[in-house]
């Protein structure tokens, strides 16, 4: 009975998450899919392909998805660590209004903030520039950076940082080989995290970027909305592979660590 | 060095967690601090290490005028991304010592520790007792002149803890090191220094021989934190002791006479069956219990029940006996 109820939510599970992926990829590398056939008359792998290498407006949405989310991720952990450190390790009066306010970009209805946003970002004449898009996204990043961060730094709190300042070391050196090497794994959560919430970002991309960084998601949409949907499944499976792949090669990266450490 | 605390105080969250602390802390010896979970001798040990800063007070040394002992902690704390080797060496390395000397260094003390075998393991790799000598390493190798250890032996299991008190004096007396230690257990305390304070409440208590303290605990809440003794209830009218069990002259530790007393009958060393000047009080044995070395003996002083430690078969069960005070009795 046990089996058969796992089995039920495999296959619920399956239904919602894999069913959808798996008419994307097929849109993507089918040919000739007409009503009423359940599948594409034909699979070409070679046209995906093509398409990726050859379609010069795919090839500048991933240079700029790519370039926008790791200055992203330059610019949310360079706020999003030095914060964490600060709410795990220290007390200090408003610390709880700190902790609340971290969330408040999630919490405020996303266009308003946006449009807001996009008003300061004219005044300050970052409108339509790379760090105004970094900004924006950095914005919506840090929430989920700032609670994997705190929740691993946390976990140790300042414990091994106390012993390294008494055998001597200094502030900085406490930091290097103590605080960082042992934020791996929260660092390495936050890097992911903001990796996929920088690519994912639509809205803040347009409005921000006054259309000057057209994204993956950002040309996804309209072809969506135009019924492009061979297309757009292009678009939508080069958007997975550019953000599973970094993922698993960080995971696996992690993991070799790990390993090595074990055996040695 | 002699080392001096001097009127030290912290509060923390409105709290006050040490109350002006004065001790002098001799060179090449053991100290230990005693006293009950939350009395404050983590706060107090924090301070010498200057992982904190008291709000009051200062601890300086003859030669020093900002002595920091080294700290071994409680749970250890290795690094855990660190071998035993970087571990121990970590102190030296970020004090930039030439990569031979740093060796050298760690190859002697690892041979003293007895851990030469362990260098290339990692923290998780290894039981309590190897933690524990591979902090004392990491702080040794360090040669400093006062080592502070919290709490050192109370996550080690009944042999080891043994093994390593046996350990820690020897390394006092081989680096000539200044230890001041705190614990919750005084057979610890006992076993390991000859000058124990009493830390209870953020004060101290006393500072004393272990066997003054068992035998006369300077008040009421020493005598109670100390443990293993009966406590009496009576009054203390005209100069002497008034209780069910016992009235007569007492060595009386309060500061003016006062209508509720407690006479103070530690199971060890305060009562014995020979007779001396000082005449107990008569019970019957009730019961006898085997605790090793002696036998936890009850006896009935009419409705009140004495817990003593007596040599083995020195009583039987269901006789009467007289028992006689060692000395005059402390009543607080």
């Amino acid at each position: 009975m046990k089996k058969l109820t796992k089995l039920a939510i495999f296959l619920i599970f399956s239904c919602f998450v894999f069913l959808p992926l798996l008419v994307i990829v097929l849109l993507a590398v089918g040919k000739s899919w007409n009503y009423p056939q359940l599948l594409p008359q034909q699979i070409n792998f070679g046209s995906y392909f093509k398409l990726l290498f050859t379609n010069h407006e795919l090839l500048t949405s991933l240079t700029a998805s790519i370039s926008l989310a790791l200055g992203t991720i330059v610019l949310t952990i360079s706020i999003a660590y030095p914060t964490a450190i600060v709410l795990a390790y220290y007390q200090f009066r408003g610390k709880k209004l700190l902790n609340i306010l971290v969330y408040l970009p999630l919490i405020i209805p996303g266009i308003a903030l946006l449009t807001n946003v996009d008003f300061m970002m004219i005044k300050l004449g970052l409108d339509g520039s790379f760090l105004g898009v970094i900004s924006i996204h950095t914005l919506f990043c840090l929430p989920y950076a700032i609670k994997l961060l705190v929740d691993n730094l946390a976990l140790l709190h300042n414990r091994y940082e106390v012993v390294s300042r008494n055998l001597g070391a200094s502030g900085w050196q406490t930091f290097f080989q103590i605080t960082l090497p042992l934020s791996k794994n929260g660092l390495q959560g936050a890097v992911m995290m903001t990796y996929i919430v920088s690519m994912t970002q639509y809205l803040a991309t347009l409005l921000v970027g006054d259309g000057k960084y057209l994204t993956l998601s950002v040309r996804m949409f309209p072809f969506t909305q135009a019924g492009k949907y061979k297309i757009a499944a292009v678009y939508g499976v080069t958007f997975m592979l550019v953000t599973l792949i970094p993922l698993y090669l960080i995971d696996a990266w992690m993991s070799h660590q790990e390993r090595r450490v074990i055996k040695s | 060095m002699t080392y001096y605390l001097n009127n030290i105080s912290q509060k923390k969250g409105g709290q006050q967690i040490l109350k002006k602390v004065n001790l002098s802390i001799n060179d090449n010896s053991i100290f230990a601090i005693l006293g009950p979970s939350g009395s404050g001798k983590t706060s107090l040990l924090n301070i010498l290490a200057r992982i904190d800063h008291p709000t009051a007070g200062t601890f300086t040394g003859d030669n020093e005028q900002k002595p920091k002992g080294i700290m071994v902690f409680q749970d250890y704390r290795l690094f855990p991304h660190m071998t035993v080797f970087q571990n121990i060496v970590f102190g030296l390395k970020i004090k930039k010592i030439k990569k031979a000397e740093i060796r050298q260094r760690a190859e002697r003390i690892m041979m003293t520790m007895e851990i030469t075998e362990l260098a290339k393991r990692y923290p998780d790799e290894l039981s309590g007792g190897q933690q524990q000598r591979v902090a004392l390493a990491r702080a040794l190798i360090l040669n400093p002149s006062l080592l502070l250890m919290d709490e050192p032996f109370s996550s080690l299991d009944e042999g080891l803890r043994m093994e390593m008190l046996d350990f820690v004096k020897k390394l006092q007396q081989q680096f000539k090191l200044t230890v001041i230690f705190v614990t919750h257990y005084k057979t610890e305390a006992y076993l390991l220094s000859n000058q124990v304070a009493i830390l209870i409440n953020g004060q101290i208590m006393q500072i004393d021989t272990p066997r003054k303290l068992e035998q006369t605990p300077a008040n009421l809440a020493v005598a109670k934190f100390l443990g293993q003794a009966n406590f009496i209830q009576g009054s203390f009218q005209q100069q002497q002791f008034v209780s069910s069990i016992y009235t007569g002259d007492s060595d009386f530790r309060g500061t003016e006479p006062v209508k509720e007393a407690i006479l103070y009958i530690p199971f060890v060393g305060s009562v014995q069956l020979a007779t001396t000047a000082f005449p107990a009080f008569n019970g019957e044995i009730v019961g006898t219990t085997w605790i090793g070395d002696s036998e936890r003996v009850t006896i009935a002083v009419g409705s009140e029940i004495i817990y003593l430690n007596l040599p083995v078969d020195s009583v039987q069960i269901n006789t009467k006996k007289q028992f006689y005070f060692k000395r005059l009795p402390v009543v607080y």
